[in-house]
């Protein structure tokens, strides 16, 4: 349980395209400036980026957030 | 915070190296505050000698209003430095765990106070409310740190 709600949890291809390219957490995490251990919650599912970090992953895998991140297809839209 | 960023093509760095140095610098942090914190008490402890657990007892005003200052100091600066050390994910973790403390302090003394003045348990006692409110976000700290 959290006191603060987490939203709806995003998958993401963020460990298939950091072994791509060979780089570890850490250095993923040295890329875009977060810790290694931030890498390995968003690569688990235990954090969703924020918008301006989703946007520097975008840019350094060079391509769109919604290659990367999947909300499910759920546009919220009923 | 950290936001320093670099494109896919740039030459790698030692990333576990920066890591290990941020990880350096926010136990220097924390050693530091508690390094004021244990000064203040060590001086409150010389001056106050055999009445350091006795809350009835008052202390000095000056030593008060130096170590309260000290406390102070610490908690703004302490805090400024370790901002430029986290992410959003400790970051998060941290107002996730405050929120649970604060949450506790909300809703724990309002029933702590209600129960006494019913006479079902003795009068709220200040120490162990800000104890708990301590020892809960820690716990909660740890919960999502290590989930």
């Amino acid at each position: 349980m959290s006191f603060i709600p987490d939203g709806a949890k995003l998958k993401n291809r963020l460990r298939i395209l950091r072994a791509e390219r060979g780089w570890s957490q850490a250095e993923l995490g040295g890329r875009i400036g977060v810790s290694r251990q931030a890498v390995n919650a968003i690569e688990t599912g235990k954090h969703d980026p924020s918008l301006p970090l989703a946007f520097r992953l975008s840019r350094l895998f060079g391509m769109g957030i919604e290659e990367i991140f999947d909300d499910g297809g759920d546009d919220g839209r009923g | 915070m950290m936001v320093a960023t670099m494109g896919a093509g740039e030459p790698p760095r030692d990333y576990e190296g920066i890591e290990r140095g941020r990880r350096r610098r926010k136990l220097a942090i924390v050693l530091a505050m508690g390094a004021v914190g244990g000064i203040g008490g060590a001086i409150i402890g010389a001056r106050e000698d055999g009445h350091l657990f006795d809350l009835a007892h008052p202390w000095p005003p000056l030593l008060c209003l130096v170590v309260a200052a000290l406390f102070l100091l610490a908690v703004v600066v302490g805090t400024l430095l370790m901002r430029r050390q986290v992410d959003e994910v400790e970051r998060m973790t941290k107002l996730r765990a405050t929120h649970a403390g604060a949450y506790l302090l909300l809703v724990g003394y309002p029933l702590w106070f209600l129960l006494w003045k019913g006479g079902f348990l003795p009068e709220p006692q200040h120490v162990a409310i800000y104890a708990s409110v301590l020892i809960v976000s820690l716990l909660a700290s740890l919960y999502y740190r290590f989930r």
